[in-house]
């Protein structure tokens, strides 16, 4: 029995880019003023990260998770569709949240960050991991 | 042989260099499998090995871990209370358990588990996030406040919005526009999501939340809180950023002049 098949419906599609999660985090780190992300599972497990010295892995990944599934049942149980992404702008800069099947990527931009430039990044990225991973 | 087995037969025999594996090192892979994102692989080896060794606490814990990766919440949380009755106070389970209270809307659920799992283990990061969210999510006692009426005429609500709603940080509604029967829970959900995002915000060492922009397919929702205040704007995705911010700004300051002439 292909337990994960029949659990989630979700099909590998081999060598696919997205498929590497630590390559896409990479990736979005190169853009201009991206301090730092993180992919956490939904259950708040961290599959990737690179965080400024002073932020805690720990706390921010578990934060990350349970807004993440907020925004993915709110958009169930609203009838607004599935969650794709969110930003949040602080005084010091902004967060980025998206969705994927496999879990959340968190992005940190700083104040001068392109928040258009970041975010078709950010929504790039998904769209890969949803491709690698698809349901 | 179906493919699939054959597969797990290799990957089996992979993980014990040709030996029969034992379910330690079935876990132990899985556990790895997990942590590369690998999930159908590892659920494979969780599923054998739990086949073997039923009790296992490590085999079910990782269950439930990958149910949650595959928004199975319901076999996630039997995993999870498995666990419990193998180990009453597993820190994993409780914090497992406690999120998908949290999910369910049942915070005083929530706020039992996350103490429990820090009595066990006083240094655990993410539990003590999550706590620290969570009990500012409890709501104050209502009969304390006095009643607030804002009319939707002052805010000068744009028409190009789909929905308005205005709520305390403590999920009472204060305003739905239009009024509709999920309204209240709307309220609760914005309030949560407002805090959580808050949370992490400062967590980030970013600072105060400002604004937050929530996109789904055919709309785009958008936040303003303080910590008494949430107000959320939703337009569709074909109204254009700044111009849903500029409204966004001035219904803000249009409630909170309406909120403070109504303390006055």
């Amino acid at each position: 029995m292909n337990v994960a098949e029949d659990q989630a419906g979700m099909t590998l599609l081999g060598g696919s880019r997205g498929r590497d999660l630590r390559q896409v985090l990479q990736d979005l780190l190169a853009v201009d003023h991206v301090s730092g992300g993180l992919i956490v599972a939904p259950d708040g497990l961290v599959i990737a990260a690179a965080l400024p010295a002073n932020v805690h892995v720990e706390a921010l990944s578990a934060l990350a998770a349970t807004l993440g599934r907020e925004l993915e049942v709110r958009g169930q149980r609203q009838r607004r569709g599935n969650f794709q992404l969110g930003h949040f702008a602080a005084g010091n800069g902004t967060v980025f949240l998206g969705g994927t099947p496999v879990g959340f990527i968190l992005l940190l931009a700083e104040a001068e960050a392109n928040r258009e430039k970041v975010r078709q990044a950010l929504r790039s990225a998904i769209e890969s991991v949803r491709q690698a991973f698809r349901r | 042989m179906r493919t699939t087995d054959m597969n797990l037969t290799r990957l089996l025999e992979a993980v014990a260099g040709g030996r029969r594996p034992t379910t330690v090192a079935m876990f132990r892979q899985a556990r790895r499998y997990r942590d590369e994102g690998r999930f159908e692989e590892a659920a494979e080896l969780v599923a054998r090995g739990l086949e073997l060794d039923p009790q296992n606490v490590v085999g079910h814990l990782l269950a439930g871990s990958l149910h949650t990766v595959f928004r199975d919440m319901d076999r996630a949380k039997a995993a999870f209370e498995r666990v419990l009755t193998l180990d009453r106070t597993h820190p994993r389970a409780l914090l497992g358990l406690a999120r998908i209270a949290l999910e369910e809307d049942d915070r005083p659920r929530c706020l039992e588990l996350l103490r429990k799992a820090l009595e066990r283990y006083p240094d655990f990061p993410e539990a003590e996030a999550l706590l620290a969210v969570v009990n500012n999510t409890t709501p104050l006692p209502r009969v304390r406040r006095a009643p607030i009426t804002i009319r939707p005429d002052r805010l000068r609500m744009p028409a190009e919005r789909h929905e308005l709603l205005i709520a305390r940080i403590d999920a009472t509604l204060l305003l739905a526009h239009p009024r509709l029967a999920r309204s209240e829970e709307l309220a609760g959900r914005t309030a949560q999501l407002c805090r959580l995002a808050a949370a992490l915000a400062e967590r980030a060492r970013l600072g105060e939340l400002d604004y937050g922009v929530i996109e789904s397919p055919a709309e785009t929702t958008y936040l303003r809180a303080d910590g008494d205040i949430v107000l959320a704007l939703t337009f569709d995705r074909d109204v254009e950023m700044p111009a849903a911010l500029a409204h966004l700004d001035r219904i803000w300051v249009n409630c909170r002049a309406e909120l403070a002439s109504q303390v006055a």
